[in-house]
């Protein structure tokens, strides 16, 4: 009798492992869609932390250097094509040449700057002076951009008023959805200081 | 038998199901405390980080005062006091620099209007013109944030700010006025709010939150002037007019001209208090507006109205910061000992 004891206590049995496993996995169930909440808003977090750092650091080379710097938001099609996943910072190189003067600051895996204009509604093309756009080469490839500029005194051209001059950064696959997400963030420009802020729900 | 008694460690090699599941709700436990943490030292980090960035914005946003201040312009010139009859050479500008009192409520301060060369205009054809004038204002406000919050955020946020106006070239009149005194021409057009910068909507917008006053004193260089009354008047007020008197013979030596040196104080409060007193409403929060009822009108009393205001904020446990610098105006070309 106390063999049989002893020999039940070396190993699992098949039902206890079952037991273990199914609690596993329905601790897992639960935890998962909070995790990927954190997840995402840490990302946004970040990511709009880095569109206003970007904007706030290109008002700080105008000044500093005395001339204009251009601001672009680049479509990074690899990473999202919903929006726009990277910004750079360009402006007048030492050859008096137009040039990036920053590398590509990439947002988050995850994260986009919402190309839907109502949530974006700096990108609003109906503006009298919308935002310029273009295609620049990129790694090769070319990349459509959309771009303001900022003078020495941080004034912004194209000249659009501060209601509208924000930019929303939310998870990539909602990013074309005409709604807002329940979590995202919003980078707000003053045009006549350039200085940026960044809005969490 | 025996054997299994010799080596009683055998029997512990395996857990029993019960020890599992303790191990688990311990592991369960800790996952949730350290979880816990986690979120505390993030909310931590983001309140601190949110206090440096109102902290940054009005520091960007009383340089940007300074500049744009020391940037200002009359661009005087001599001419006959009348074309049609005249009868002296008198200074005359087209421009106008003005300081007075806030107009929403005294104790916020005074404002400030003035000219500079900002070339900011909505016509993207008169932007490649250098020197452009601007005429520009900076002022506290009491209210919410309608005109200009973001179309994302709902809800309106009153807080005291500190706003900056700023018109475009293109919205402004040049030279009808120039032997006239009084607030004419484009700075009348600032003082009374008209203009429209841009595209749409008000063209005042917010340089920093939470700043509850703003001083502008007026005043010749130190040396010259230790109590800083010489350009304030017999009130000893905080205010100046370069038109005031403009057309009178002999003109007072601020006809027309710029104060050497203006001394700006900026005093605000941290975004936690601020949350903390928010009325949610047009009526302003009577901690702050105790504190600064009946001050900031005589300059002579200025470091008693500034430890006056102190001790009704420390009192009401509000956190506070006073920038100050004075700012040399590099357009101003007199000074009292070249009198």
């Amino acid at each position: 009798m106390k063999r049989t004891g002893s020999h039940l206590r070396v190993a699992y049995t098949l039902i206890e492992l079952l037991v273990v496993m199914a609690i596993a996995a329905s601790l897992m169930a639960v935890m998962a869609p909070s995790l990927r909440g954190m997840m995402d808003s840490s990302n946004l977090s970040r990511a709009g932390q880095l569109v206003g750092d970007q904007i706030n650091l290109a008002r700080q080379i105008a000044a500093s250097s005395n001339s204009t710097v251009e601001v672009r938001f680049v479509n990074l099609p690899k990473y999202s094509a919903s929006g726009y996943s990277a910004v750079q910072i360009w402006g007048m190189n030492r050859s008096g040449t137009m040039g990036a003067l920053r590398s590509l600051a990439v947002l988050p895996v995850g994260t986009v700057v919402s190309a839907n204009t109502s949530v974006s509604p700096a990108f609003l093309q109906s503006f009298a002076e919308p935002l310029t756009t273009g295609s620049m080469s990129l790694q090769g490839g070319s990349a459509q951009y959309a771009s303001f500029q900022i003078r020495p005194a941080g004034i912004i051209l194209p000249a659009i008023t501060m209601k509208d001059f924000c930019f929303t950064v939310t998870p990539s696959r909602v990013a074309l959805s005409g709604t807002l997400p329940r979590n995202y963030a919003t980078i707000q420009v003053n045009p006549l200081t350039a200085s940026a802020f960044v809005y969490r729900p | 038998m025996r054997s299994l008694h010799r080596h009683p460690e055998i029997f512990q090699r395996g857990f029993t199901l019960l020890e599992l599941l303790i191990s688990m709700a311990i592991s369960i436990l800790l996952v949730g405390i350290i979880s816990q943490i986690t979120s505390s030292v993030m909310k931590t980090t983001s309140s601190t980080s949110s206090k440096i960035d109102a902290f940054a914005a009005a520091r960007l946003g009383f340089n940007l005062l300074n500049q744009r201040l020391s940037k200002a312009t009359l661009n005087t010139f001599w001419a006959y006091d009348d074309p049609l009859n005249p009868t002296v050479y008198l200074r005359q500008s087209d421009l106008q620099f003005v300081i007075r009192q806030n107009q929403q409520a005294s104790g916020y301060g005074q404002e400030v209007y003035l000219m500079a060369p900002e070339t900011y205009s909505g016509s993207s054809g008169l932007r490649s013109v250098s020197g452009l004038l601007n005429a520009c204002s900076f002022f506290v406000q009491y209210g919410d944030n309608q005109t200009f919050r973001a179309s994302t955020e709902t809800g309106s946020r009153f807080r005291y700010r500190l706003m900056q106006g700023f018109a475009p070239t293109e919205s402004r009149a040049v030279f009808n006025n120039f032997y006239t005194s009084g607030s004419q021409g484009w700075i009348a057009d600032v003082i009374n709010g008209g203009g429209n910068p841009v595209t749409s909507g008000s063209w005042v917008s917010p340089l920093a939150d939470n700043v509850i006053a703003l001083l502008f004193w007026p005043r010749v260089s130190k040396a010259d002037d230790s109590m800083g009354t010489r350009l304030t008047g017999s009130s000893n007020a905080y205010a100046y007019d370069s038109r005031s008197d403009a057309t009178a013979t002999p003109q007072p030596i601020t006809a027309n001209q710029l104060p050497p040196v203006v001394q700006i104080t900026m005093v605000m409060i941290s975004e936690a208090a601020a949350q903390r007193i928010d009325t949610h409403s047009s009526t302003p929060p009577a901690a702050i507006e105790s504190a600064l009822s009946g001050r900031f009108m005589d300059v002579t009393q200025y470091d008693a109205d500034l430890k006056k205001m102190e001790a009704i904020l420390v009192q009401n446990h509000i956190a506070y910061q006073i920038f100050t610098t004075a700012v040399p105006l590099k357009e101003s070309k007199w000074s009292d000992s070249a009198q």
